[in-house]
């Protein structure tokens, strides 16, 4: 309690200080047609829980930005980063963003939760719409705004029911489908749209819609159920420490249904909970395309480049802000003389390229136009894609 | 699949688990008729010393049964030291004093314990290594038998046979129950009171160990969080059967087990929790002392 007092203070502090800098410069130089560096913001978690996925956010960013300097910048303008930490919550995260308007950047790019993210839209909102490139935050919430300054890299939550629906439906052709939560806000949401894509199909029956406790270790009464219940598939919607524990007992059940996890059940630590369990193929986990598991010759590049930098593997989500710093580059490049927020949010939203996420381009509130998902299992002890989604075409194995 | 054996089956496993939690509660309250909150987290930190012994190097050779040997015993010193230190240097102060003060203290620690076992070890959970008993399952007529079901069910059962008896055939456990009747009549009879409240701490927090360490083996993971609502649970299971009762605890444990299994695989699972609450609602209204009563010696 004490020390988190310190650092809100602290943090305070250092506001109150940045903004009286930042009116100390005021007039003096002007973010927009100067000619000195171009600073860009960077929104992270750099503190709390999160802090290790917002240093890979940092050297994501960097390792664009030195490139693109290295190549004689922006005009002959260097990128000077400038980050702010929003701690992964809302107090903090106004105060960052607020600090990043005060340092006059010509955009931010950047948060990793929602629940910072959120609240420094608002404020990058009424400061004229300053561009706010989002990278890793995912709740719908953030560009069913409708601020002309957001475009997102990352999916959007609402998207993963209607993929999962998919794969469970269309893929692997069930007929009687079970769907468990975890009884938290998220997990419920997901599984409540979740049932309504699969009834929409027509073709597949629900047979058990239910919840577990996490935290109570057993859950081999449950499974059972959904056995008895005469299920082919069985869908969980919630956090990977109980999807561990759940395939753990699965495996050991074999109750002769599949278990498809969903985007939140995976995780490392699945692999040593359930070593067994994640080899198995009617075992498949639906996932995000990350850092580990995307593979194409920009992914491969960003690890080997990553690796070198700073001896250690990249995090799961530093890919969505590395094409995010991309796509700004590509907007301040396209017109170097005007970047004023007015003409920036355009080109933002017009950017068009191959990124290591896949296809990036973005419909009219800022959300990506396709975005690409994975279904993984186990192989030689690691997360490996056993199929993709990609809007086009739907479900595919991997080759 | 035969589902209905095989809820029963978990049923007992888990109510084993929150019996031997609920003896703990039960030993404590029946000497010093007060409620130790700290105790299910007495489990984790358990849970927690057997795992750190199990990441040893000198005891990673060894085969299986013999190292989880060796840091169950570990982890069972440990833990009654650790509970013999918060007795002497903040409990005993506040027995027969305050027992406001003893609640309110034994909640402090409580979170005391999760906080310190997060800043040592982390907030991500922990994983026992993968052992034969509880990766091997067999099919005993249709109902998948894990290993670990009867290690779990032979061990605590016979930890609560032991219970009885040491309660009723030594003189100790004569004592114990002396004192539980009335403190100042035991201390005339030249019973040594702080002893025997020293002893049922330590027994306490030896069961809670080993329920750490049995939970570690079989479900694998460990976490700073695990002990609170393992507590609260097998403290309404020792409610429910008769605090202070020996036999009360391990019928309340059992009924919770069965309880929560029966929720999730016949009911709704969500529900799981709110089922067990109304239950202890439920007894307490029909039996305000519970399913066995509150045991006073003389009546064992």
């Amino acid at each position: 309690m004490n020390s988190n007092r310190a650092v809100r203070l602290g943090a305070l502090g250092l506001a109150v200080s940045t903004s009286l800098l930042g009116l100390a410069a005021c007039g003096s130089d002007d973010a927009g047609g100067g000619s000195g560096a171009i600073k860009v913001g960077v929104l992270a978690p750099m503190s709390g829980s999160v802090s290790a996925d917002g240093e890979d956010m940092v050297r994501a960013s960097k390792l664009v930005v030195e490139k693109v300097n290295a190549d004689g910048g922006i005009d002959g303008r260097k990128i000077e980063l400038v980050v702010a930490d929003d701690a992964c919550e809302a107090q903090q995260g106004t105060q960052a963003a607020q600090k990043l308007v005060t340092d006059k950047v010509v955009a931010v790019v950047g948060g990793f939760c929602s629940s910072a993210a959120l609240p420094a839209s608002e404020v990058f909102h009424r400061n004229g719409d300053l561009p706010f490139v989002a990278s890793v935050s995912s709740n719908p919430k953030l560009t069913d705004a409708k601020y002309p300054g957001i475009t997102r890299y990352i999916g959007r939550d609402d998207q993963e029911a209607p993929v999962t629906a998919d794969y469970v439906a269309d893929l692997l052709a069930s007929k009687k489908v079970a769907i468990m939560n975890d009884n938290t806000e998220y997990s419920r949401a997901v599984a409540k749209s979740l049932k309504e894509n699969i009834e929409k199909k027509g073709t597949v029956e629900i047979v058990y819609d239910d919840a577990i406790q996490p935290g109570q270790n057993d859950y081999r009464a449950a499974l059972g159920r959904v056995a008895r219940d005469g299920a082919d598939t069985l869908v969980y919607t919630g956090f990977y420490p109980e999807f561990g524990i759940l395939a753990k007992q699965w495996a050991q059940l074999k109750p002769g249904y599949r278990l498809v996890g969903g985007a939140s059940s995976i995780d490392a630590t699945v692999l040593t909970a359930a070593p067994d369990a994640v080899t198995l193929p009617d075992l498949s986990i639906i996932s995000y395309p990350t850092a580990s598991l995307i593979q194409n010759p920009q992914a491969d590049e960003f690890r080997t480049e990553y690796k070198a930098k700073y001896d250690a593997d990249p995090g799961q989500f530093g890919i969505f802000q590395h094409d995010a710093m991309q796509g700004l580059v590509a907007a301040l490049k396209a017109d170097p003389k005007k970047l004023d927020a007015k003409d920036l949010i355009k080109r933002l939203r017009d950017v068009s390229f191959e990124g290591i996420t896949g296809d990036i381009s973005f419909d009219d509130q800022g959300d990506r136009n396709a975005f690409p998902f994975l279904a993984v299992r186990s192989v030689d002890g690691k997360f490996a894609p056993a199929y993709s989604y990609s809007p086009d075409s739907g479900w595919a194995a991997t080759n | 699949m035969d589902t209905f054996i095989q809820v029963v089956l978990t049923g007992f496993t888990i109510g084993s688990f929150y019996a031997l939690v609920a003896l703990g509660y039960t030993m404590v309250y029946g000497i010093v008729r007060l409620i130790n909150f700290a105790h299910g987290d007495l489990v984790m930190v358990g849970a927690f010393f057997g795992w750190a012994l199990l990441q040893l190097d000198w005891i990673e050779g060894m085969p299986m049964l013999p190292r989880l040997i060796v840091a169950g015993a570990g982890a069972v010193v440990g833990t009654s030291l650790l509970a013999l230190v918060l007795l002497r240097t903040l409990y005993t102060r506040l027995i027969g004093r305050s027992t406001l003060g003893f609640m309110l203290v034994t909640l402090s620690v409580a979170f005391a314990l999760e906080e310190i076992v997060k800043l040592i070890f982390g907030a991500q959970q922990k994983y026992y290594p993968p052992n034969d008993l509880s990766s091997e399952t067999i099919d005993i007529g249709g109902v998948a038998v894990n290993g670990m079901d009867l290690v779990v069910i032979g061990l605590a059962g016979t930890l609560m046979v032991g219970m009885i008896w040491f309660a009723h055939r030594t003189i100790t456990g004569t004592a114990m129950r002396a004192l539980a009747v009335d403190h100042d009549a035991a201390r005339l009879m030249g019973i040594n009171v702080s002893f025997l409240i020293a002893a049922a701490f330590v027994i306490g927090a030896s069961l809670a160990a080993i329920t750490g360490i049995l939970s570690g083996t079989y479900y694998g993971r460990v976490s700073f969080d695990m002990g609170f609502a393992l507590g609260l649970k097998a403290f309404t299971a020792a409610v429910i059967g008769g605090i202070g009762n020996i036999g009360g605890a391990v019928l309340g444990g059992l009924t919770i087990g069965l309880l929560e299994a029966f929720v999730q695989g016949y009911l709704a699972g969500a529900w799981s929790d709110a089922v067990i609450f109304g239950a202890l609602i439920l007894v307490l209204y029909i039996r305000p002392s519970g399913i066995l009563g509150e045991r006073v010696a003389e009546r064992a």
